[in-house]
């Protein structure tokens, strides 16, 4: 059977490729270099992305709560993020078990067969695999248009998740990746003066740093109300996709977080499930 | 206001160089085929983005304008109108 090793958590700016070379000396670079080691030490065959999408592969005329992409093969990114060109494998038979598994307990996925992945998929695989050659399963969560799917149904489908992993008649060892922010303002009445961002709550960013660090999941499940996330900013529902990655982890604390960014509420984090 | 054209716009405008070219040279005409209201075409022509927020227009999308300073918007003018803004219901 497939084997869940390693779960991982990680922002996804699409600044980043631009602005922090892989093996530069900044503190983000040598973040996602330290979280790299884990993933890396895992030895993953497959990586499940846990991602929102920001109307790059979908649009309002038919916004999925939950997709998952079910092909032999991606490419992106497909928005305008400087970066490098990838063309992704996708792991079709991890997609197709987590698919049939997940509709057999309630969690009716739309299916994407055709796709390309913006920023929040391609910015972190950029900084933690080498060429994006490890075959991916992109789940998309709905983390930014009203309304949102609340946070215990996120916590369910992680647990769905792992338990589909678990159940693949294939002896392969699979990583769970969530990416996001937990307090980030985009183009709305709480970005900085002059600019198109701001953190409008750092304290909520520091509050569910500190439940992760504590394993405290449950009550992060309770806490995190749309109107919770709304007021960390009109992407603080990017937590969503974190909070499916921990309801693959259970009760397990990380084994490696990065202290609590105070500046821009960016959080580093790395489970390690290996049985 | 549905907003969605105006959704609708802003996504194209993300994604489709020809149409962010046309509203540079002359956006009225750019956008005068868009199944927009009265008011979300004035919005747009004046650089009213508080108002097209309040409307509903989602500030992800709403925010690409200001990537190309499309209908006189730049980032520090988004900023400062958008800054009073309510949250639509």
């Amino acid at each position: 059977m497939a084997e869940l090793v390693a779960a991982i958590g990680v922002p996804h700016s699409p600044h980043y490729p631009s602005q922090f070379p892989k093996d530069g000396p900044e503190h983000t670079s040598r973040t996602y270099r330290a979280v790299k080691d884990h993933l890396d030490a895992a030895r993953a065959d497959a990586i499940v992305v846990i991602a929102n999408d920001h109307f790059n592969t979908f649009f309002m005329n038919n916004f999925p709560t939950f997709a998952i992409g079910v092909a032999e093969a991606a490419f992106g990114p497909n928005d305008q993020t400087r970066m490098p060109h990838y063309d992704l494998t996708v792991h079709a038979e991890l997609a197709s078990h987590v698919l049939k598994v997940g509709m057999n307990e309630g969690f009716d996925f739309a299916v994407a067969q055709e796709f390309g992945v913006d920023h929040a998929v391609l910015v972190p695989l950029y900084y933690l695999t080498d060429g994006v050659k490890t075959p991916v399963v992109p789940i998309w969560v709905n983390a930014f248009v009203k309304p949102l799917p609340s946070a215990r149904r996120c916590y369910a489908l992680g647990q769905m998740l792992k338990s589909a992993i678990g159940s693949l008649p294939r002896d392969m060892r699979v990583a769970v990746l969530a990416t996001g922010h937990f307090s980030l303002e985009i183009a709305g009445p709480r970005v900085d003066p002059g600019e198109r961002h701001g953190t409008p709550d750092i304290g909520w960013s520091k509050h569910v740093h500190r439940r992760i660090k504590n394993a405290e999941i449950t009550d992060l499940v309770t806490e995190a109300t749309p109107e919770r996330m709304w007021k960390a900013g009109n992407i603080g529902g990017e937590l969503l996709n974190w909070i499916v990655m921990l309801g693959t982890v259970g009760t397990a604390k990380p084994c490696y977080l990065a202290d609590h960014d105070d500046a821009d509420g960016h959080t580093f984090a790395a489970w390690s499930l290996r049985q | 206001m549905s907003a969605y054209q105006v959704n609708k716009l802003c996504h194209r405008l993300y994604h489709d160089r020809s149409l962010r070219d046309a509203v540079k040279a002359n956006p009225a005409k750019a956008i005068a085929d868009w199944p927009l209201s009265d008011a979300e075409r004035t919005a747009l022509l004046t650089g009213d983005v508080r108002q097209l927020y309040e409307s509903g227009v989602h500030p992800f999308l709403l925010g690409h304008i200001t990537r190309w300073d499309l209908f006189g918007v730049t980032a520090a003018t988004y900023a400062e109108r958008i800054k009073d803004a309510k949250d639509p219901n």
